[in-house]
């Protein structure tokens, strides 16, 4: 369904809005002479909750779908992420106007212009229904998050991180560049449709297919962290700093997903009526080796996991574990597992930022990111361990907190399709990671302090964000029926 | 005369290309040396766009795809060179072996 | 009116407690022990309320409350309470009131560890209460966290091994539980709505299991997951090595609830689940339960005979004594049924009881090697006299509540497997031989000079102990009203697994 210009505009309001939040941050950066930090955050988080509501606002009113010659897509699914996008990159500047690394830089108008073109790729990746839109708004998130990581003033583990970053992830989006080549020679279109098409219409050599498929799915795979392409994720985890770690960890995570359910969905699943998928197209067995790949990444991330000392380091791998997880919601076509995979960011987003968050507030007093620097906090900052209990445990996925929920709601849909071993292979995960969530839990319980160790001061407005995390956490481990209902609906892709 | 050129000629050469460029990157330490076995891969992806849509019926999205990504491996490339410049100029090396100090 | 609510005032009013204490400032601490004295005393009056007005005569559930909570799973919040349930609440209620006395001498973090122990009581009558299967697992695994931290915080030298030992342990079994759960879930049809339910009484009718899990493999694979869960807690052997530990590091306080209600969720889950939902998977495995429950009965035994420190002895006890009641579940009869649930809740009681008099010796002497003491006695003539009272009841002494209990889990069971109920009884005989070479060891013979001045027995600790005493010479004598509380529900179980 072709829109008109005007259409087409509105439909991509917030991405609109972000846009000009970075061309005023530029703007701010060339007419200023002071680093102004506090203006370029103020314009920052303006303009990323503006987007935001601008989002909810579609959100609700949503009628058309196809923007720019379907170039994109605007529907729930998309607007989904882009919630999620807007909403990380506001957490993001949150974090970034406490965090020690950052404030030593001089660009905090730049740092604005570059989270919020984050955030528009982000958007974008979820919404494009086109080769040349994905490989676009991917490369400008990568780009963004490039610099992102190399973002510190002289710090020599950030720029070598940003450096693995680069070269890893330009060779995955060379990867990504071919397959999409080979992909566009069968098919002879760059629209994800009008492959789903040619794929039904003509037999391909399954060799092409094959290939083609693989370097798209080793470019996405990339930005997932999933196994094999996860050799990246510990290094630049621990480089980069604590905000930009955790807008990798939650929201280009969340991308990487969105896109890769958007091309499989669109381009080799077809659908015969709204409520059923029925995987067909592809003479290859897609699923089972999603399924394995699953029961690899969150195995290994978990595994090597245990003996991490850096607790940056341990929660990376951590979060490889949990791609792995939600690759299981990948590996079974049904809505239920897209809603599921949906439910689980949701919820993994406010788990993993408030880790990273209480990480980067303890980094700031203590100046260290060793987990045996954590020992005996509970006694010394209470409250402040309190929280990152409840983080950690609903990352195991314990209840009574949300991180369970988002593990039953893709253990159900795997259980659903038969898929049993990787449920098991699943919940022998989720006991192994305990053991190292418990290594943190112990040291700040059940050790003692060392000598004169100063409470982590906590001011408010971070006090206040953690809440903001630390509620939806519990309460959605109890009443979840909100996210589930909202999750279910944005698992319609037009 | 000579024979003409196929698709499957092009699609050979950007075979190579992206093997290649496969190659130096897995195999050079050179920082620089890896950005450009990158710059072959995404190269040769772009000789395929441009010929499927100079020999089938594809249409000329190809040639603009193939635009397009010219357009950010540049933009990727300047960003990569001035990663590399600001770590060199704290480790005095652009070795990628030498840069690996985080281990785990 | 009040019968409307009634289980979720009880499961609920110690997280009221929770809350409360969690806004109280730390330093008032008598406030907080007040606290949660008062918010456990509140549940145990209940519970005594639902014990009396239960209507015996009926083997259903009572009490029911039944509301959706999260409808696109068919996740309900159900809650209700029959003759197996019960003396579980009951004696939840009443250990968990004691215990909190029994936690007066901690000394840290007082907020921390009563919170906890709310929330830990709340967890606890939350199982034995739940129908649907769902908040089963939620209140199962809620348990969890609480018990990490009250170990690992507030135990003995070795508690944070002991600790994470029980998490992990604890934590394994209950995630093949979950896998069942699902399984359930998946392969199971709601008459009313013809959806899928986490309903347990909709899933203890047969016809309302779907195809997949009638087949024999599954069934069995299904049975052996969740057993293996159940039999963690309960604990069977080979299942049961992280308890010594935990019990030996745990507070006074938390070994006596966790021997006192923990072990026997194992053994509900077994009855209020395995076998309704599995019943000729219970059947067939039967042979192997019952020769499971002669492992636990004679090796707890011997290796209780060969402990040197007071708790550890008591610990394998409670192993050897679970292991009566897996036996009177396997026997598949009235009379083991009857046996099994009485020794459930004689064991709370009696085992209760012995922890908190581990706990007063070790208050005053800080240690607890058996070989240490000798002639206490004659100092604390009254701690003495009620230590034989609970030893006594332990081994089996005809009089108290423990021999019943212990009776007709043999009787029941000789029927069935004659051979295991002779080993077993050897297990009875090596039992009586620790328990009263103990009391040899630690009360009788010449007094030991270091142990002069102990103080004697205080008003708090009778307090504690005066109860279970009382209850145990009670149900020795006449335990009718328990036999009639459970005797309808019991009778359903055993037709449900066919007998």
């Amino acid at each position: 369904m072709q829109t008109g210009l005007t259409r087409s505009l509105v439909l991509i309001a917030p991405e609109l809005i972000a846009a000009l939040t970075a061309l005023i941050a530029l703007m701010g950066a060339m007419l200023t002479k002071r680093s102004g930090a506090k203006e370029a955050f103020s314009i920052g988080i303006i303009g990323m909750l503006g987007a935001a509501a601008a989002t909810v606002i579609l959100y609700e009113r949503l009628t058309l779908n196809t923007a720019f010659h379907a170039l994109v897509t605007i529907d729930p699914f998309s607007l989904f992420f882009s919630l999620i996008a807007y909403v990380s990159v506001l957490y993001v500047l949150l974090m970034a106007m406490d965090s020690r690394e950052l404030k030593d830089t001089q660009g905090s108008w730049e740092l604005v212009a570059i989270l919020s073109g984050f955030g528009i790729g982000m958007s974008l990746m979820a919404s494009s229904t086109n080769l040349l839109m994905i490989y676009l708004s991917m490369e400008l998130l990568s780009v963004m998050s490039y610099l992102l990581v190399s973002y510190t003033r002289g710090a020599r583990r950030s720029k070598e991180a940003g450096l693995k970053y680069i070269i890893y992830g330009s060779i995955a989006s060379g990867f990504m560049l071919y397959g999409m080549s080979l992909l566009y020679g069968m098919a002879h279109s760059l629209s994800l449709g009008d492959i789903l098409i040619a794929f039904i219409n003509h037999g391909y050599p399954r060799i092409t297919v094959y290939v083609a498929t693989l370097f798209v799915l080793t470019g996405f795979g990339f930005k997932i962290v999933m196994v094999p392409m996860h050799m990246w994720a510990p290094d630049v985890y621990e480089g980069a700093p604590t905000p930009v770690t955790a807008l990798l960890a939650v929201a280009s995570k969340a991308a990487g997903f969105a896109v890769i359910m958007r091309f499989f969905y669109t381009a080799y699943i077809s659908s015969v009526s709204v409520t059923h998928y029925y995987a067909n197209v592809s003479p290859i067995r897609w699923l089972l080796i999603v399924a394995v790949v699953a029961a690899f990444t969150m195995t290994i991330g978990n595994i090597v996991a245990i003996p991490q000392n850096n607790i940056k380091r341990m929660l990376a791998y951590s979060s490889i574990a949990h791609a792995g997880y939600m690759l299981i919601g990948l590996s079974i076509v049904s809505r239920a597992a897209v809603s599921a995979v949906l439910l689980y960011l949701a919820v993994y987003f406010f788990m993993n930022m408030g880790a990273f968050f209480i990480v980067m507030i303890v980094d700031n007093s203590i100046h260290s990111e060793d987990i045996d620097h954590y020992s005996g906090l509970a006694q010394v900052s209470p409250g402040l361990s309190a929280a990152m209990t409840v983080f950690l445990f609903s990352l195991t996925g314990l209840p009574p907190f949300a991180g369970f929920i988002g593990k039953v709601v893709v253990f159900l849909a795997a259980i659903d399709k038969g898929l049993y071993w990787l449920v098991i292979v699943a919940v022998v995960n989720t006991v192994v990671s305990l053991y190292y969530y418990a290594r943190v839990i112990k040291k700040m319980y059940l050790e003692t302090p060392p000598e004169g160790v100063q409470p982590v001061r906590v001011g408010l407005v971070p006090a206040l964000i953690i809440i903001s995390l630390l509620v939806p956490t519990i309460l959605f481990g109890v009443w979840w029926t909100p996210l589930q209902s909202f999750a279910h609906f944005s698992s319609f892709m037009y | 005369m000579a024979p003409a050129v196929t698709l499957t000629d092009y699609l050979i050469l950007s075979g190579i290309l992206f093997s290649i460029g496969v190659f130096g990157v897995l195999t050079r330490k050179n920082a620089i040396a890896v950005l450009m076995g990158v710059e072959l891969m995404l190269n040769a992806a772009n000789i395929n766009l441009v010929a499927f849509s100079k020999f089938t019926d594809a249409g000329v999205v190809g040639q603009v795809f193939a635009l397009f990504s010219i357009v950010i491996a540049a933009a990727e490339v300047a960003v990569a060179l001035a990663i590399v410049i600001s770590i060199y100029k704290v480790t005095r090396t652009i070795d990628l072996d030498k840069e690996d100090t985080m281990k785990g | 009116m009040l019968s409307n609510y009634l289980l979720s005032l009880i499961v609920f009013t110690p997280m009221i407690g929770f809350v409360l204490i969690l806004l109280m400032p730390r330093e008032r601490v008598t406030w907080i022990r007040w606290t949660a004295a008062v918010f456990t005393f509140i549940p145990m009056v209940l519970s005594f309320y639902l014990y009396g007005t239960m209507d015996a005569s009926s083997a259903g559930f009572q009490f029911v409350e039944k509301y959706p909570w999260i409808t696109a799973f068919n996740i309900q919040y159900y809650l209700g309470a029959d003759g197996i349930s019960t003396p579980m609440i009951v004696l939840t209620g009443l250990l968990s009131f004691l215990s909190v006395f029994a936690s007066w001498n901690i000394n840290k973090a007082h907020k921390a560890y009563f919170s906890l122990y709310l929330l830990l009581v709340t967890a606890m009558f939350g199982v034995f209460m739940a129908l649907d299967f769902f908040l089963f697992y939620i209140f199962w695994e809620l348990m969890l966290f609480p018990m990490y931290f009250l170990i690992g915080i507030w135990g003995g030298p070795r508690r944070e091994y002991a600790a994470i030992k029980f998490f992990l342990y604890t934590l394994a079994g209950s995630v093949l539980m979950l896998v069942v759960i699902l399984t359930f879930y998946f392969n199971s049809t709601d008459p009313a709505t013809g959806s899928h339910t986490f309903n347990i009484v909709t899933l203890m009718n047969q016809a309302n299991q779907g195809m997949f899990i009638k087949q024999f493999w599954v069934r069995l694979a299904m049975y052996v997951a969740l057993f293996i869960g159940f039999a963690i807690k309960v604990p069977v052997f080979p299942f049961h090595t992280w308890l010594p530990d935990a019990h030996v590091e745990a507070p006074t306080a938390i070994s006596v609830i966790l021997a006192g209600v923990l072990l026997k969720m194992g053994a509900y889950g077994l009855m209020r689940i395995s076998y309704p939902l599995l019943p000729d998977m219970a059947a067939y495995t039967a042979i192997g339960l019952a020769i499971l429950g002669l492992i636990n009965i004679v090796y707890g035994a011997l290796v209780a005979m060969a402990q040197t420190d007071f708790k550890k002895m008591i610990a394998y006890s409670s192993v050897s004594h679970m292991g009566f009641v897996i036996l009177g579940l396997a026997s598949m009869t009235f009379i083991g049924f009857n046996g099994a649930l009485m020794q459930m809740f004689n064991h709370g009681i009696i085992t209760g009881m012995l922890f908190l008099l581990v706990g007063v010796i070790y208050d005053r002497a800080h240690h607890r090697d058996l070989n240490g003491f000798g002639g206490i006695a004659t100092y604390m003539p009254v701690y003495a006299g009620i230590t034989s009272l609970a030893f006594m009841g332990s081994l089996g002494l005809p009089g108290l509540s423990g021999f019943i209990g212990e009776v007709l889990v043999f009787l029941g069971t000789f029927k069935v497997y004659p051979v295991i109920v002779i080993v077993s009884a050897t297990g009875v005989i090596f039992t009586a031989g620790y328990f009263l070479w103990a009391y040899q060891r630690v009360f009788l013979g010449p007094p030991n000079e270091k142990y002069r001045g102990i103080a004697r027995i205080n008003g708090r600790e009778l307090f504690t102990l005066v109860p279970l005493v009382l209850i145990a010479l009670f149900l020795g004598v006449y335990p009718m009203p328990f036999f009639n509380l459970v005797g309808a529900s019991l009778s359903k179980l055993l037709m449900m697994v066919g007998h």
